[in-house]
Order: structure tokens, then sequence, then C-alpha cells
């Protein structure tokens, strides 16, 4: 008994340690190492362009959420994330754009601490040491989660309210509300008492994007939110992201879709295991990057190499 | 009815009762985790594990106490526990061959121990085999204390954590954004079955444990589509079971208490797949029956 005790005290009692994330450092310099690969030039330009209007209006500025270093995952020997370097700027609506086995998902997850890395630095918020990790908001593929478990639509978009919370204490009635709120938002309040088991696939995406929105955190990482939603859901969802967007927030979101992609969303990293280019839609997602983005990924891996 | 009332009289019928309700209530609680969890084996693992801690307790102190024989079913247990956990963890073994792997070779090295203990000279051995396949009338006044203890810290730690608990089964990658740790959650998961497998080791057994995790929990399931609602139910079950299997053995002649109380929650399990409403097997061929009927006419 004694023991067990022991054991909970010393482990369960103690502060929580949580993510491994390294949240504050520097201002974002603007000095990009020669190390990145092609999209360098898109940033910088991009950059300049706005360092020569930059002098009267702070805002343009673009101040970063997320500035991921020399990234490299790998399951078993093979690489899934090659020396990844990625600033996402706040206030835009990113895609995350490749080819199966890109490593797309594995971005998100290695960000956020789900997935061991090799190396790298992930900061969120490097210019803001004062906010707290509940600022990022995860919405993961709805078939991650087993939906025959018993708890209502309500009760999975309160838990967005948990990290807020912390250990041990409860939701109170302010958190129900909010809960309650984002169901409306994303069109579901009907279901806000039904069984999770019950909901389709694109309700449980819902559910999933109500449940992040409860967070009313600052960055929001998706993982495929329009994985088996129908044209119409998608479209609502589209709307939602833009709600976010038009709040100052940032979507990081995984996409699949070249058709989609311009349209939806104004920023794009272009991911095959390493980097091919990342910044603003216009600039980014020419013919040329796409192609390379898409062709065989053997010869960037070496190329990753060498370096 | 005579029979029945002096049994509740007898004193060592109140002890034994009360301490297989106690053991019902708490697998219940702990089982529904197990079970939402999909790692009700787990416990399979951790009840086997725990018998060479049992005897190598013995053989150190000579002590067959059930304080000392369940420390030593502890420190096995939650070993083999955080063995099966950290092959998951380090190595690329699932979880079904790493619990397969530690449960045989505990249980194994267990019955080594136990035979090694038996050859000794002297009788002092006598009795240990209890942990096999339980022994639920050798309990104690002192064991329903232990029970009732571990009963509540239990139901105490459930009620703290419950938020994290259901939110750590449901999602758990998610639970770790939010800076739950899966490390705590994990911790605290396995130490509270550990604690729910040790207690009710001495009146089922090592062999008839995970029974006792799984039955009365999968037969709340199939009733109720709320968590906590299972919760309450999976405990009930677990007590009534107890409670009837003590009565069918006491009142009829040698049939083990254990065995009786894990066949009686296996009843629970099998009337609620048949007759429990939405998820029971016959009102799903009864909904599915009137479906095609519909369309039929329709059509």
């Amino acid at each position: 008994m004694n023991c067990f005790l022991d054991i909970l005290g010393n482990y369960v009692f103690v502060n929580s340690r949580g993510l491994d994330l390294n949240i504050g450092g520097e201002l974002y310099s603007g000095s990009l190492d020669d190390t990145q690969s092609s999209s360098d030039s898109f940033i910088t330009t991009s950059l300049n362009n706005v360092d020569n209007i930059g002098e009267k209006n702070n805002e343009i500025k673009r101040k970063n959420v997320l500035e991921i270093e020399d990234l490299t995952v790998a399951y078993a020997e093979n690489p899934v994330l090659w020396d990844v370097d990625l600033n996402i700027p706040e206030g835009q609506l990113v895609a995350i754009l490749g080819p199966n086995g890109a490593g797309k998902t594995t971005l998100i997850k290695s960000a956020l601490g789900l997935v061991p890395r090799i190396s790298g630095r992930i900061r969120f918020f490097p210019s803001d040491r004062e906010k707290p990790a509940t600022d990022i908001a995860y919405v993961p593929q709805s078939e991650s989660v087993e939906w025959d478990f018993p708890a209502t639509v309500l009760d999975v978009v309160l838990m967005g309210r948990y990290g807020h919370l912390g250990w041990i204490r409860r939701p109170r009635s302010e958190d129900y509300e909010i809960a309650r709120d984002m169901l409306r938002k994303v069109g579901m309040m009907d279901y806000s008492s039904r069984q999770i088991r019950q909901l389709s696939g694109g309700q449980q995406q819902r559910v999933f994007l109500a449940r992040a929105l409860a967070q009313q955190a600052d960055l929001y990482l998706m993982d495929e939110p329009f994985k088996g939603v129908d044209a119409r859901t998608e479209l609502a969802i589209v709307d939602l992201l833009r709600n976010i967007q038009a709040q100052g927030k940032t979507v990081v979101a995984v996409h699949h879709d070249l058709q989609t992609v311009k349209e939806y969303f104004n920023w794009v990293v272009l991911l095959n295991i390493q980097v091919i280019a990342s910044g603003p839609m216009r600039d980014t997602f020419n013919e040329e990057n796409v192609r390379l983005t898409y062709r065989r990924t053997e010869p960037a891996k070496r190329g990753g190499k060498n370096r | 009815m005579k029979g029945l009332l002096s049994l509740l009289g007898d004193y060592t019928f109140r002890v034994v009762s009360l301490g297989a309700v106690l053991m019902g209530l708490i697998s219940g609680l702990i089982g529904s985790f197990s079970v939402l969890e999909r790692r009700s084996l787990l416990g399979d693992a951790v009840s086997h594990a725990a018998l060479p801690g049992v005897v190598l307790i013995f053989l150190l102190t000579g002590s067959k106490s059930t304080e000392a024989l369940m420390f030593g079913a502890t420190l096995s247990g939650l070993t083999a526990t955080f063995m099966i956990l950290g092959i998951i963890r380090f190595s690329r073994i699932k979880f079904d061959s790493a619990l397969a792997l530690i449960m045989s070779t505990f249980f194994g090295f267990g019955l080594v121990l136990l035979t090694y203990a038996q050859k000794q000279p002297n009788a002092a051995q006598a009795g240990l085999d209890r942990f096999i396949f339980g022994q639920a009338s050798a309990m104690l006044n002192s064991d329903l204390y232990i029970m009732l203890i571990a009963g509540s810290v239990l139901l105490a730690l459930t009620l703290m954590f419950w938020k994290e608990i259901k939110l750590f089964i449901f999602d758990r990658e998610y639970a770790h954004t939010l800076r739950f740790s899966p490390r705590k959650m994990d911790i605290l998961l396995s130490a509270m079955t550990v604690t729910a497998i040790i207690v009710g080791l001495q009146t089922v057994g090592v062999i008839l444990m995970s029974a006792m995790l799984v039955a009365p929990a999968a037969a709340a399931r199939q009733w109720t589509n709320r968590l906590s609602v299972m919760v309450v139910l999976s405990s009930f079950l677990g007590g009534i079971s107890g409670l009837i299997g003590t009565l069918i053995s006491s009142l009829t002649v040698k049939i083990p208490t254990g065995p009786a109380i894990v066949v009686v929650a296996s009843t629970f399990v099998i009337i609620s797949m048949l007759f429990a409403p939405g998820r029971g097997i016959i009102s799903r061929r009864w909904h599915r029956k009137k479906a095609v009927k519909t369309y039929q006419k329709e059509g």
C-alpha cells in the first residue's frame, strides 16, 4: 500500500511538466542560413518587400507563431522528415501540401511533441514568452480515436477546456457555455447530447473542430480537416477557418487537394520529407515547385544527405 | 430460507461475503477503464505476474501474512506492468506480444519458485497456492480493512482524476497536447489496475482475476452510453456477483467461492450481450428486421 502511494506521490502530484516545447526565444531575425532549400528565396524576397514598407506599419512585419529549425524525424532508419526549417507567420491560413508519405502528419505531430525527433528545435510563439501552451489547438484526424466511447458530443467539445483547467479542477459553467458556443459555430448544437458513436464522418470532424475552438487558442494545427467530409461541410469548415484568421489567429492544416488549396489558403508549405518551398500562396504555389514536391522522393532525400 | 438466515448470522460468511462484495465493487470500477482503454488483458498479465512476488516474499521472510504477500504481489505486478509498457515504448514489439511474453515469463518463474517452496521440509509453505485459485473462505477481518482502504483510495483517485481519465482514454494524443502527460496517466491507471488486482487475488486467484476486471465492465457497457453510469453499474454488477457467488458457494456443497463469483459475473455478461437495448444482439436483430420490412413495403 505504502509503495503504491509513494509512486503516485512521485509521479502524479508533482507539477505537470507537460509537453517538451520550447516557448519563448528571440524575435525572428530574418537571417536565413544557407542550409535551407530553394524555398529561402521566396521567404527572403517577400520579407524584403515587407521590410521596405514595414518601417511605418509595424503590423506588416510578420511575427512568427512557429519556428522549426533543423527538424529531423525518423521511424526505424528512414527519415520521414529531413532537416526541416520552417517559419509560420502569424495570421495566415497555411496549407501543408505534399504527396503521401511526405511527412505532413509527422511534421504536425513532432512539432507538438507527439512523435520523438532526432534533432531540431521547435519554438511556438518565439516573440512571446508568456504564452501558455494551451494556445495551441490540435485537431487530429478523426479516425485516430475510438468513437465507440461512452460520451456525448458536448462531453468531447468540453475536453477543449481541460487544458485551461489543468489537473483535477472540474469544468465550470463558463466552460460549458464556451463548449456550447463552439458547437453552435460548427452547426452541431442540435447534436450536443448525441452519442458520439452515432455521428457521421463529417460530423466527427466538426466535433473535433469545435473542441479545438473551445481552447480559444491562437494557433490551430489541423491534420486533414477536410478528410471524409462532403462538399457542403467542406465549405462550412473553410468559412470557419477564415473566421479564425479574421481574428488574427493562425491555422496550419495538412491538405491534399491541389485544386482547392489556392482558394482555401493564402500561405503554403510544400513538403516532401524536406521543405521544397514555403511562402505566400501567390509566389510559392507554382508549377515548378509543385513538380519538385510531387516527384519521386528518392532524389530529394539524397540531396538532403549530401549537404 | 432458514438456511439463508442462519448464514447471515454466521461470522465467517459475513466476512467472506463482505470481502467478495468489496472485491467486486473495486474490480468493477477499475475494470471499466481497462475495458475502454482496450487494455483488459493487462489485468491478466499483472495477476499472473503477481505470483513470483508472492512466493519470493515468503521465501525471503518466511511470513505468510496477507500484508507481506500482497506487498510482494504488488512489487512484481508493478514491475511486470512497467516492463510491458517499456517494451511497447522502446521496441517494435506490439502490446499483445509484450503482454504474452512478460506474463508467461513471470508466471513460469512463479511456478518454479512455488515448486521449490513446496519442496521445503517444514509445512510452513502450505496454503501459498491459494493465490493461484483464490481462497475466499480464508479471509480475515484484517483483510477486509485492507480492501476497504484500497477501495477508498481507488474511489478517491477516480473522482479526483475523472476528467483526466476520460480525456486520456478517449484521445491520448490530444491529452498530451493539453499537457496531461501520457507517462503520468499511464502510471496512474496502471497503478490503479495493479491495486485492484492485488486486492482481488486472494478471493478469486491469479487465473480468474482478469475475468473480474472484464466481465462487470463488459456487461455494464451494453446498457449505457454514459461513462459515469457505466462505471457505477460495472461496480454494482461486480459487487452483486461477489454477493451471489458467496451465497451459492455457501448454500451448496463444495463449490469454491472465487469460481462461483466469476460464473455469476459471466452470466451477467451473457444476459447483457443478448438482451441489452440498443447494443444487445436481440435488439440489434430486431431493429434490422424491422428496417428490412419497411424497405420491402416501400419497394
